[in-house]
């Protein structure tokens, strides 16, 4: 089976500007020692910020972020590498002018889009392509010393940096010109695209009188209560914790703790949650002695720390403990969260985890036993994600019909809307009534991140699924399977829906559909167009081979060989895209009335 | 989610110098245009002027064809059509055509077939399957008056086309269970 797929990274690509003058400047040797040390701190920097190097060329360097695998925030991660590297070549700079009299002047080009990568599990081979010489040409126009970013880039960081427009150029070998926007600023620790945390809570009265109950109710039989929230990524399960901390804090202590990306520091989060018990209570976090030490080496200190400090707070009142994005947690943090639920002595703490159902794809031991009560968050209906919609884009700001043509296509994501809405009123006349236009690229890498998380089968069921439709059934996804695959299906297809991929499809027998209209879309683009075309046509023999098939099985096999065809002849080149008409009419037309 | 919205409203909208409108039309029917101008062979320089005028033609004569305004993807195909075919020469169209396109990229094995499947189909089916395949999908009105086919035998013609793909994709898929397992 393929294992190549298309996927969307971020490319940060660097030359050292005027490097021929320098080598006139400097004895091969030293200019050697000084370009080996650059491209020791350009591989620290990128490696740093989750980035590969993917290549040397000359005197450029090429990482590339999202390969092995893609993270919702790869654009960022590219944009603070770049300016991180920025920093440090002026640093290395010192060093370099006293040994050398010389300095390095590096030029970067940062572009974000779809590349054709191989199997991450045999080290990815990668194709580079228009992404790739889009980040080349970006570097190639920059001054000394600048980041350029590409449009798509600057779209997905917008909110982190501060960017000046430059002309737009055209690169070699294209006819459309491309945008660029110089980088002069980037703000540490904000997301990409802020969240609006700001939009008044729809629809998740139901949610919020549960949590509520939980932490009025106490007890239980326990001092401690743990309840998890789970939910897909944008449904809104970080606005649900705000709006309750918000309540609760009316009557308890709240404090508010958030999974780093990297998962791994169960002290950092307990550093969170320490330095907030510390400012609301007004004494120094020093209860016991010297615990919360954050390169604690023994795992027992901090969590009995943990423990101290949550019980120390519960004897002056309720506390409430939240953990937003639990799903990257590794395991010694969700051992913490174990460990306070069952050790704590003192009643009244209430701890709520949020996190995407992928929690219990990487540790199903969660649900068994230690996730105590389970709140599952659901999309909004339509008419809610629609109210939602009217309250971020402002009063008066939606024609008719509009909010409810957002909602469906967000399909009661209360993320996809608002980042649709963002895209369309950025736009002078948002096309209302119209095609919505593309998938916004935040969103876009939301899925890819699911996908992304798979197994090597688990993706290639989906991909197979993809090709049977948003609903298919068991059966059709068999059939087109490679053999050996076929036996362990069933098995795989569950645990898609354990991840929250698919759910189980009540229309018709042994059915499942894809939870998201766009994950059935990301999973399908991500297979290359080769394949599309045959597995398209192994879906339509096996529906024209059934014995009994039903009348609309001719249309939907005419449709998968209509794809295959399709895919075929864009590969043999016989599909370029339609030109843009140069014509327009000239404003209004005068109509005449017909004849 | 463009295929929901009336034809008669995009073209009125264009007609009230509304630029959604305009858009509109060409997001609707521009496959449709290019791959008519395509099915007749033109080369992608050709096919792209007979493209462009076609649109040029619609802008000037959009007030006059109010009345074809439910039907502007058939008046579309049909000006494409005949554009074509007057590029072509009308010597030229009255001839079988023979396909003037750049090589392909050379490729080996499984790609190489694939190719030749698509590239061996009879050209009566190339032609319709082109022009059927647009996105979206055409009216049997619009291709139709794209290939100047009778619209009753559209359908068989479309089923005749898939049962050839389908017979020369057979001996490809089987190989390619074979390399898969």
């Amino acid at each position: 089976m393929q294992r190549e797929v298309r996927k969307t990274v971020s490319v940060v690509f660097s030359d050292v500007a005027g490097s021929t003058a320098l080598a006139e400047q400097l004895d091969p040797e030293s200019l050697r020692r000084a370009m080996t040390r650059y491209f020791e701190v350009a591989r620290r920097v990128h490696q740093r910020h989750g980035g590969v190097v993917e290549k040397f060329i000359g005197d450029a360097v090429m990482a590339v972020f999202g390969i092995p695998h893609v993270h919702e925030d790869d654009a960022l991660r590219a944009v603070r590498a770049a300016w991180e590297l920025r920093e440090q070549v002026a640093d290395l700079n010192h060093e370099l002018e006293r040994e050398l009299g010389v300095a390095l002047h590096v030029r970067t080009g940062v572009n974000t889009g779809l590349v054709l990568a191989g199997d991450a599990h045999e080290g990815q081979a990668f194709v580079g392509g228009d992404t790739v010489n889009v980040a080349a040409r970006l570097e190639h126009v920059a001054g000394a010393g600048d980041v350029l970013l590409g449009e798509a880039t600057h779209k997905l960081v917008a909110d982190a940096v501060v960017v000046q427009p430059v002309a737009p150029f055209v690169p070699r070998g294209k006819t459309a010109p491309v945008a660029a926007f110089r980088l002069l600023e980037v703000t540490p620790g904000v997301e990409g695209l802020a969240r609006r945390l700001d939009a008044p809570l729809v629809g998740r009265d139901r949610e919020l009188a549960t949590l509520e109950d939980l932490l009025d109710r106490g007890g239980g039989g326990r001092a401690c209560q743990l309840v998890t929230v789970l939910g897909d990524a944008g449904v809104g399960k970080t606005r649900l914790l705000h709006a309750f901390a918000e309540r609760a804090g009316r009557r308890a202590l709240v404090l508010f703790g958030r999974c780093p990306a990297d998962g791994s520091a169960a002290a950092e989060v307990v550093g969170q949650l320490a330095a907030q018990a510390a400012a609301a209570t007004g004494r120094p976090p020093a209860w016991g002695s010297g615990w919360l030490d954050p390169v604690a080496t023994d795992p027992h200190a901090l969590f009995r720390g943990a423990r101290r400090l949550v019980e120390t707070l519960a004897r002056s009142g309720r506390v409430v403990v939240v953990l937003d994005d639990l799903h990257l947690a590794e395991q010694p943090l969700l051992d913490l969260v174990e460990y306070l639920r069952d050790f704590t002595g003192e009643a009244g703490v209430l701890l709520v985890a949020a996190a995407r159902r992928e929690l219990l794809a990487r540790w199903p031991w969660w649900t068994a036993r230690a996730a105590g009560a389970v709140l599952d968050l659901e999309p909004l209906g339509e008419a809610e994600a629609a109210e939602l919609a009217v309250h971020l884009a402002g009063p008066g700001r939606l024609p008719a019909g509009a909010a409810r043509q957002v909602a469906a296509w967000a399909e009661g994501n209360p993320l996809f809307v608002e980042q649709l809405l963002r895209q369309l009123l950025e736009r002078p006349d948002p096309p209302w009534g119209l095609d919505l236009g593309p998938v916004p690229p935040a969103v876009e890498a939301l899925v890819a991140v699911e996908l992304d998380h798979l197994t090597a089968e688990e993706r290639t069921v989906l991909e197979l699924a993809s090709v049977a439709g948003r609903v298919f059934d068991w059966a059709s996804v068999a059939a087109l399977a490679p053999p050996r695959l076929r036996p362990r299906l069933g098995g795989v297809l569950l645990a898609l829906a354990r991840r929250g991929l698919v759910r189980a499809w009540r229309g018709q027998e042994d059915a499942f559909s894809f939870r998201h209209r766009l994950l059935r879309d990301a999973a399908y683009q991500a297979i290359p167009k080769r394949e599309r075309a045959l597995l398209h046509v192994r879906a339509a023999e096996r529906l024209a081979e059934a014995v009994s098939a039903p009348a609309e099985d001719d249309e939907t096999v005419g449709r998968h060989l209509g794809q295959a065809y399709r895919y075929l002849a864009q590969l043999a080149g016989e599909e370029p895209p339609p030109p843009v008409p140069a014509a327009r009419p000239p404003g209004r037309v005068p109509v005449e009335a017909p004849a | 989610m463009g295929a929901s919205i009336d034809v008669r409203d995009l073209a009125l909208a264009a007609a009230a110098g509304d630029p959604r409108g305009w858009d509109g039309l060409v997001e609707r029917f521009g496959g449709l245009v290019w791959s008519t101008t395509r099915a007749y062979g033109l080369s992608p320089d050709d096919g792209a002027d007979a493209a462009q005028t076609t649109w040029l033609r619609l802008a000037e004569q959009l007030g006059r064809l109010q009345d074809q305004y439910g039907q502007l993807g058939v008046w579309l195909a049909a000006t494409a059509r005949r554009e074509s075919l007057r590029l072509l020469g009308a010597a030229r169209a009255a001839e079988p055509l023979t396909q003037k396109e750049p090589s392909p990229p050379p490729s080996s094995g499984r790609d190489a077939l694939l190719w030749r499947v698509v590239r061996e189909l009879p050209e009566h089916c190339r032609r319709l399957l082109r022009v059927l395949l647009t996105t979206p999908p055409p009216s049997h009105e619009e291709v139709s008056a794209a290939l100047d086919l009778p619209v009753d035998g559209i359908a068989a013609a479309r089923a005749a086309c898939f049962q050839e793909f389908r017979h020369r994709m057979a001996t490809i898929s089987i190989r390619t269970e074979v390399e898969d397992s």
